[in-house]
C-alpha cells in the first residue's frame, strides 16, 4: 500500500478505516515502509514496534469486518517520546543508562487511551535526554533531524515527537512539555503542538523531570487530530497527583466556533525582544489573521523565566539523585553539568522561586480579565544547524541553547494551556506561535488555531522527502 | 550580588560536601560555568521584592 496513506492527517485515516475502505493493516504497514525508508535519515525513532504494530492493526480490522466501532483514532499509527511507557519495552528516557532496565510492564495511562480508541502504537522516539534540552542533539542516541532540513535540529526535549510529524512518519505522536519541550520541536518541525493546562492529561507511567511543570501533549498536522488526541487522553487518572482530568466536554465540538467575540492581543516587550525579524513576521502574520490589533505586557517575564530555571534544575536534580551518585559518567554531556548544578543550588532560591511563580501567576490570571487569548513567538529563531552552539540577534552572539526556550519557559511555568501553530513561508524553514489561553480555557487556543487553519495562514505539511 | 564576588570553587566544594556529592575533577570547569549561568538567570528573579504574605505556589492539602 503506498506511503501516501500518511501524507493524510489522523481523522482521515481513521474515517477511511472505519469504513472500511482501508484496512489498518494496510496503514501500518505504509508507516513502517515509510519508517524504514525515511528514519535512517531523520533518525526520530529509538524503537520500532513492527510486530505488535500489526497485531494491533489486525485487532483493529477485526472490529471493524464485525460491524464494531475500533473507536475515533482506528488504525492511526502513533508514537510516543520515549520517556512514556510501552509494556513490553524498556523507557529510555534519552538515556543509555536505563538501557539494561527491565521493560515496562505496562502501557503509560496516555498511551494505554490512545490504543483503547483504536489508535496503533509503532513506537517510542528520540528525545533529550531526561528531557533535558532544547536541540534534541541526544549524544547517546544521535540529533533526531528535521525533516524540512536534514543538516537542522528538531528542537527539544521532544524533537523525535515533531520530526516523525513533520516527516509523515505517523500522523501524531505525544511529548512532553516542562519548559517548552512541546512548544519548540513543534514550532521549528513546523507541525502543530498542544501543551494543555497542567495536570489535565495524565502524566502517569511517563519518566519525570519537573514535576511541577510536566505536562504532556500531542502533535498532529491538523488541530482536530490535536483535539482528538486531547479528548482521548483526557479524564483523572488517581496514578497521578497532579491530574485533574481536563476539560469537562470534548474540545472537538468547540472548533468550529470561530473566532467572533474571542478577544486577542500580541504580547509586547519580553516578548517581541531578542528574536529574529523572522519570528516576529510569523506573530504579526497570525495576529492580522485573528484581528488581533492590541498589545499587552506579561509583567517580570524575565524573572519568570529566572524562577522557572531554578525550579527545573532543583527538582530535576532531585529526580536523578541516584543517577548522579551511581552513573555520573553515564549522563549525556549536555545535561550533566545542569543537572549536577540542581543539586547545589540553595533551598532559598527554590522557596523564593516558588514564591515568585505565585505572584507571577496572579498577575497574569489578572490580564485574562482583558483578554481571551494571547500571542507570542514560540522561538526566537528558527531551527539551527545541528552542532551549532551560538546565533547571531541584533549584532551580538548569543548561546543556542540558553537562548531557544526563553518565549516558552515564563508561560509552562504557570501552567497556561498553549497551542503552537506553525507558519510556513517565512524564510526557509517553519515557525512557531504560541497561542496562549487561560487556565482550563484549552478550548479557546485550538478554536483559534482551528481557524488559522481553515484561512491557510497557519498548516503543518508533511517535509518533502 | 555579582559573579565575581563569589569563590565558585569554594562554593561547589562546600556545596558537594553538605549535599554528599562527589564532583569529580573533570567535571568541575562545567558546573563551576553553569553554576555562574544559573546565578545570572536567576538574579533577576531573587532581586524582586515580593509582598510579603506572598505563598509558594504549591498548595498542600492533607
Amino acid at each position: 500500500m503506498s506511503e501516501d496513506l500518511l501524507l493524510s492527517d489522523a481523522a482521515w485515516i481513521a474515517g477511511t478505516v472505519r469504513s472500511g475502505e482501508v484496512s489498518a493493516r494496510a496503514v501500518a504497514e505504509a508507516a513502517l515502509d515509510r519508517i524504514s525508508n525515511l528514519d535512517p535519515t531523520y533518525n526520530s525513532f529509538t524503537e520500532v514496534i513492527s510486530e505488535q504494530a500489526l497485531i494491533d492493526a489486525d485487532l483493529v480490522d477485526n472490529v471493524v469486518r464485525n460491524g464494531g466501532d475500533p473507536g475515533p483514532l482506528a488504525g492511526v499509527p502513533f508514537a510516543v517520546k520515549n520517556l512514556f511507557d510501552i509494556a513490553g519495552v524498556t523507557t529510555l528516557a534519552g538515556s543509555k543508562m536505563y538501557r539494561e532496565n527491565p521493560p515496562a510492564t505496562k502501557d503509560a495511562t496516555a498511551v494505554s487511551r490512545l490504543r483503547q480508541a483504536g489508535g496503533v502504537l509503532i513506537g517510542a522516539l528520540n528525545m533529550s535526554e531526561f528531557a533535558y534540552g532544547y536541540t534534541n542533539e541526544n549524544t547517546h542516541y544521535g540529533p533526531a533531524r528535521n525533516p524540512h532540513d536534514g543538516a537542522r535540529v528538531s528542537g527539544g526535549s521532544s524533537g523525535g515527537s515533531g520530526a516523525a510529524v513533520a516527516g509523515g512518519l505517523v500522523p501524531l505522536s505525544l511529548g512532553s512539555d516542562t519548559n517548552g519541550s512541546i512548544r519548540l520541536p513543534a514550532a521549528l518541525c513546523g507541525v502543530f503542538g498542544f501543551k494543555p493546562t497542567y495536570g489535565a492529561l495524565s502524566r502517569a507511567g511517563t519518566a519525570l523531570f519537573a514535576s511541577s511543570f510536566d505536562h504532556i501533549g500531542p502533535f498532529a498536522r491538523s488541530v482536530q487530530d490535536i483535539a482528538t488526541a486531547y479528548d482521548t487522553i483526557r479524564g483523572p487518572d488517581p496514578t497521578d497527583p497532579v491530574c485533574h482530568g481536563g476539560s469537562a466536554s470534548p474540545l472537538l465540538e468547540t472548533l468550529d466556533r470561530g473566532i467572533d467575540g474571542l478577544r486577542i492581543a500580541v504580547a509586547d516587550d519580553y516578548f517581541r525582544e531578542n528574536g529574529t525579524t523572522a519570528a516576529f513576521a510569523a506573530v504579526e502574520k497570525v495576529a492580522d489573521a485573528l484581528g488581533a490589533n492590541q498589545t499587552v505586557t506579561i509583567p517580570e517575564a524575565r524573572r519568570a523565566r529566572g524562577a522557572a530555571f531554578v525550579i527545573t534544575h532543583c527538582e530535576g536534580a532531585v529526580q536523578h539523585r541516584d543517577d548522579l551518585r551511581d552513573h555520573l559518567d553515564e549522563f549525556d554531556p549536555t545535561t550533566r553539568p545542569g543537572f549536577m548544578t540542581g543539586s547545589l543550588l540553595p533551598g532559598n532560591w527554590y522557596v523564593r522561586a516558588q514564591k515568585f511563580r505565585s505572584w507571577y501567576r496572579k498577575q497574569v490570571l489578572t490580564l485574562f480579565e482583558d483578554f481571551d487569548l494571547i500571542l507570542a513567538p514560540a522561538t526566537p529563531f528558527s531551527a539551527t544547524k545541528i552542532g551549532q552552539k551560538s546565533m547571531t540577534l541584533d549584532g551580538q552572539d548569543v548561546p543556542v541553547m540558553a537562548n531557544l526556550g526563553i518565549y516558552a519557559q515564563p508561560l509552562s511555568f504557570i501552567g497556561l494551556p498553549i497551542l503552537c501553530a506553525p507558519v510556513h513561508g517565512i524564510g526557509a524553514m517553519p515557525h512557531g506561535v504560541q497561542i496562549i489561553a487561560a487556565p482550563n480555557n484549552d478550548a479557546l487556543a485550538l478554536r483559534a488555531g482551528a481557524y488559522l487553519e481553515a484561512s491557510g495562514v497557519c498548516s503543518a505539511p508533511v517535509a518533502a522527502a | 550580588m555579582s559573579d565575581s564576588t563569589i569563590d565558585w570553587e569554594a562554593y561547589l566544594d562546600h556545596m558537594a560536601t553538605l549535599v554528599e556529592t562527589n564532583i569529580p575533577d573533570e567535571y568541575r570547569a562545567a558546573v563551576i560555568e553553569y553554576l555562574k549561568l544559573t546565578h545570572t538567570i536567576a538574579q533577576p528573579m531573587l532581586e524582586f521584592e515580593l509582598p510579603e504574605d506572598s505563598e509558594p505556589a504549591p498548595v498542600f492539602r492533607p
